[in-house]
């Protein structure tokens, strides 16, 4: 098949599942029962995008997920946070993947703990409060809590993704 | 796909274990700062003091902020935001504060309330527009 045919049905249905993902969790909140926390199920197709296709694409599918998912459900503010959180995340993890010391799992909870820091950099900005540095331990348990069961997911579903998705 | 990444490395737990210990350095830090006799809830609204709100003193009061609303409620020693209009309601569901440095933020509206154990920025009694 075109590989450029192949290209533009494989990001448009990875665009599809991670912006499914995120209108799963605004419906059905995974919050793990703690304020401001989310489980973050979009961040499983960066994961899985990372680890099998060239990180421009992965790139652009996870910034296009947020813009859109933004103007539907969290607005400007909360698509501000979103983009912080995701593109730390994305950097961080594009490069320990390269690391061979690390597998999928250390890769997915350090990506989990940049996010949060990179939300609450952003809270810190808009805010003008440094003084909520103090919730930082709930956010780097939670990080590393949602970052292990996303890694998990992603190393269960990435044996099973047919061959012919892997364009690369 | 390299399938050796699909395993977990020992490596991998360097980030829990280093991610842990901060979290309990800050705690400890955290909880052993002393506890003031005097505290005050101090609400900012976009890094702007609004309001400073003695905490032994029962009070409710509502602040506009980002094009909304958040009630804020000292009650027993405690300030909890009770309602908000914002889109998310982390700052409702989050549980009533009451140590110094604790804070509650409503992301949507740029609004924090924090404990602070001295009066050290001075509010308006009253702003005449």
């Amino acid at each position: 098949m075109n590989k450029k045919i192949l290209s533009v049905a494989v990001y448009g249905l990875l665009l599809a599942v991670a912006f499914a993902f995120s209108f799963m969790e605004v419906l059905i909140p995974f919050n793990l029962g703690i304020p401001g926390v989310k489980l973050g199920l979009a961040n499983l197709v960066v994961v899985v995008m990372l680890a099998c296709l060239p990180w421009q694409g992965a790139l652009t599918v996870s910034v296009l997920r947020i813009l859109l998912s933004g103007l539907l459900f969290s607005g400007p503010s909360g698509m501000l946070y979103a983009l912080a959180g995701g593109l730390c995340s994305f950097a961080v993890m594009a490069l320990l993947l390269r690391c061979r010391y690390f597998s999928l799992f250390g890769v997915s909870m350090a990506g989990g703990l940049a996010h949060n820091f990179g939300q609450l950099a952003v809270a810190i900005w808009v805010t003008q409060t440094a003084r909520i540095v103090w919730y930082l331990p709930v956010l780097i348990i939670s990080g590393v809590i949602t970052g292990a069961l996303i890694g998990l997911a992603a190393s269960l579903i990435i044996p099973r993704l047919p061959k012919r998705f892997l364009i690369n | 796909m390299d399938a050796a990444k699909l395993k977990f490395k020992p490596m991998d737990l360097l980030i829990p274990t280093a991610a842990l210990v901060v979290a309990v350095v800050i705690l400890v830090l955290n909880f052993t700062r002393e506890q003031p006799s005097e505290k005050w809830a101090e609400v900012r609204i976009g890094g702007q003091t609004v309001a400073v709100l003695p905490l032994d003193e029962n009070t409710e009061a509502v602040y506009e902020a980002g094009g909304g609303h958040n009630h804020v409620t000292v009650q027993d020693g405690k300030v909890l935001v009770s309602a908000a209009d914002c889109s998310t309601q982390v700052c409702v569901r989050s549980r009533a504060i009451s140590r110094v440095g604790e804070s509650i933020v409503c992301a949507p509206h740029g609004l924090v309330v924090t404990v602070v154990g001295e009066r050290t920025e001075t509010v308006p009694d009253l702003i005449v527009r």
